[in-house]
């Protein structure tokens, strides 16, 4: 119980600062959604100032930012410029597709990840080891957006696949068969260029994860008591080299909303990639801040869900 | 008395990278009758866990048998592949490791790490297999402790450990356990626990048993036979009251110098062993006798020539040119 209050307590701190910072931040950078009017002749430097004065955008930044947090705790999160809507409608539609993605992509790549880093590092040293290792090197080195504008050249020269958007233009007039069809299509190439971003990384930790515990005293003798070698790897090995694994599930899960923002924005997936990158080049200040501040929430809720099934997983921590 | 285990010139070698192999044990030729216990003692580092490992083909990354042969119940274990061995170890030959807190999987619960070694060797479900498990840790000295089985191996003392580990080893009813330095990381109290429990094992299950250790007080209350390692080399064997009596090695009467008691009245004040210097270093083994340079009785040929084996007795063996 006191741990849970102490999480509570830690995660809003966590959450206090990182809005502190990005107002702060937003404040420090030159100029702010209206300024670029002032570049326009058929808008008076008075309507500039009105406006600037009617969002409040005059004030300093201890108030504008205390006045937010007032109306945040009451659950409004403030007004986009540019939408001309309120933020919070705004975020939760491009988050949930966001999510969509992002999810998808992370359970693809676990479960890749785990049968193969297992198999690498069963077979530690060996062409196939090798190969993996150089396989995963290569995804690593190349940038995500190069893997992505592969896919999507992939896409253009096969027909196979839609490139871009999450609906065709005629979904609309499809029956509900076609229509979850036609999105499904439009979601595995952009879902294979995040899997592909973080399959390496998965790969390499599982196989080191495994390798630890393959050298270890335990794998021996349950080898020396003849446990057949695919139960010896997945029942014996894997729980005993999962804490390492868990926590990086835990990182993962943070990264859900954050982690696909450039694949997002090359593949044109509407989720909360274009949309901040939209927001901070018009200072659409607001929608930047609550964009960030939900995958701040997102990271603490991850580090959250990996203690709880480390908590869960290894009987040496509930002893604790 | 029917031969369970014929050894015959075993040669184990590591390589590392490019060197020359390097020999940790070489020329060991042993045999073990069914229900007889094998004491075998020598200082750390002297290819008695080696040995042990290749009989089953567990020799760690880089370690390999050269040649030699292990014969099982008439089989060439070395022969054999991976697949047929995994049939043999814990069915047939179980093992016992140096250190059970490290011998244990620590997440997994213990009655479940017995029911495991029993759910790969026999058709049998988790459930019957967790029932089984139960029945052999009350067998084992934990009647009384309900429960037991659903512990983790952190929740227990070391000598729970260790008995849990041999609980593994003799679930399958094998006919030979190999126990490397089973008590070494024990209290001297619970090291007696362990051996009478060992004992009491082998009697009951007729159980051949192999015990490796460096303090040869171990064997005293259980060894049919002992053999003594030096430098990769089996230097005696002999029945156990006559090596212990009356050694014939230099070497063994230096080990046997520092004592016989389990539970000394009063710790002894000066080193352990009461031979001077240090085991040699397998990679470069003086011409002669790998023991010369510390041998009290050595004499000029001991640097020049390595002796052989002499038979003296009945079963005793020694490979020391004083007795050539």
């Amino acid at each position: 119980m006191s741990y849970l209050a102490r999480r509570l307590g830690h995660a809003i701190l966590v959450l206090l600062g990182v809005s502190i910072l990005t107002f702060a931040l937003l404040k420090l950078a030159p100029g702010d959604y209206f300024a670029g009017m002032r570049l326009n002749p058929q808008i008076s430097p008075q309507t500039v100032t009105a406006l600037r004065h009617a969002y409040g955008l005059n004030r300093s930044l201890p108030v504008t930012y205390l006045r937010w947090l007032r109306s945040a705790l009451r659950g409004d999160l403030g007004y986009s410029f540019a939408y001309n809507t309120p933020v919070w409608p705004l975020l939760r539609s491009r988050a949930s597709n966001t999510l969509i993605l992002s999810l998808l992509a992370m359970a693809g790549a676990w479960l890749v990840a785990i049968p193969l880093g297992v198999w690498a590092a069963a077979h530690r040293g060996a062409s196939l080891d090798r190969a993996t290792s150089a396989g995963t090197t290569l995804l690593l080195a190349l940038p995500d957006v190069l893997i992505a504008l592969g896919l999507l050249a992939f896409a253009l020269r096969t027909g196979w696949f839609p490139t871009g958007g999450m609906a065709s233009v005629a979904a609309q007039a499809m029956g509900p068969a076609a229509r979850v069809r036609d999105f499904v299509l439009h979601l595995i190439l952009p879902a294979a260029a995040l899997a592909a971003g973080v399959l390496p990384i998965l790969v390499r930790h599982v196989r080191s994860a495994m390798l630890d515990v393959l050298d270890s005293p335990y794998l021996l003798a349950a080898r020396g008591h003849g446990i057949p070698r695919a139960r010896l790897l997945f029942r014996h090995a894997l729980p005993a080299a999962a804490n390492p694994l868990i926590s990086l599930f835990g990182v993962s899960l943070g990264t859900l909303l954050s982690g696909s923002l450039l694949i997002e924005v090359v593949m044109s997936w509407p989720g909360l990639g274009p949309l901040l990158l939209e927001a901070i080049l018009e200072r659409d200040a607001y929608v930047v801040v609550a964009a960030v501040l939900l995958s701040a929430v997102f990271l603490v809720a991850g580090n959250f869900v990996a203690d709880v099934l480390l908590y869960a997983a290894d009987p040496r921590i509930r002893a604790e | 008395m029917d031969r369970l285990l014929e050894v015959r010139d075993l040669r184990v070698c590591y390589r590392k990278g490019t060197e020359p192999p390097t020999h940790v044990v070489d020329n060991a030729s042993f045999d073990l009758a069914a229900g007889e216990t094998l004491g075998i003692i020598g200082e750390s580092g002297c290819g008695k866990t080696s040995l042990a490992l290749a009989l089953l083909g567990l020799l760690p990354r880089g370690g390999f048998v050269q040649c030699g042969e292990v014969r099982f119940k008439g089989t060439n274990l070395i022969e054999l592949h991976e697949a047929d061995l995994q049939r043999v170890r814990g069915a047939e030959i179980s093992f016992v490791h140096q250190d059970a807190g490290l011998a244990l999987n620590p997440v997994l619960r213990v009655g479940d790490q017995i029911a495991e070694v029993l759910i790969a060797h026999r058709r049998i479900s988790f459930r019957q297999a967790s029932g089984e498990a139960r029945k052999i840790l009350a067998q084992i000295g934990f009647a009384g402790h309900e429960q037991i089985d659903r512990a983790f191996p952190h929740q227990l003392s070391g000598g729970q450990k260790q008995r849990v580990a041999i609980a593994q080893a003799i679930a399958c009813g094998p006919a030979l356990v190999i126990a490397d330095e089973p008590v070494t990381a024990l209290d001297a109290l619970v090291q007696v626990e362990i051996i009478t429990l060992l004992k009491t094992l082998q009697q009951h299950f007729h159980l051949a048993l192999i015990l490796i250790t460096h303090t040869p007080a171990v064997l005293v209350p259980i060894a049919h036979r002992i053999m003594v390692m030096y430098a990769g080399r089996i230097v005696e064997q002999g029945l156990a009251p006559e090596v212990l009596q009356a050694p014939l090695h230099p070497y063994t009467q230096g080990l046997l110098d520092s004592g016989l008691d389990l539970l000394p009245q009063e710790s002894p004040a000066g080193p352990l062993s009461s031979i001077p210097g240090e085991p040699p270093n397998l990679a470069a083994l003086p011409a002669g006798c790998a023991f010369a340079p510390r041998c009290s009785d050595r004499m000029e040929v001991c640097q020049t020539r390595e002796p052989v084996e002499s038979h003296s007795g009945k079963s005793r063996i020694v490979r020391c040119i004083k007795y050539e």
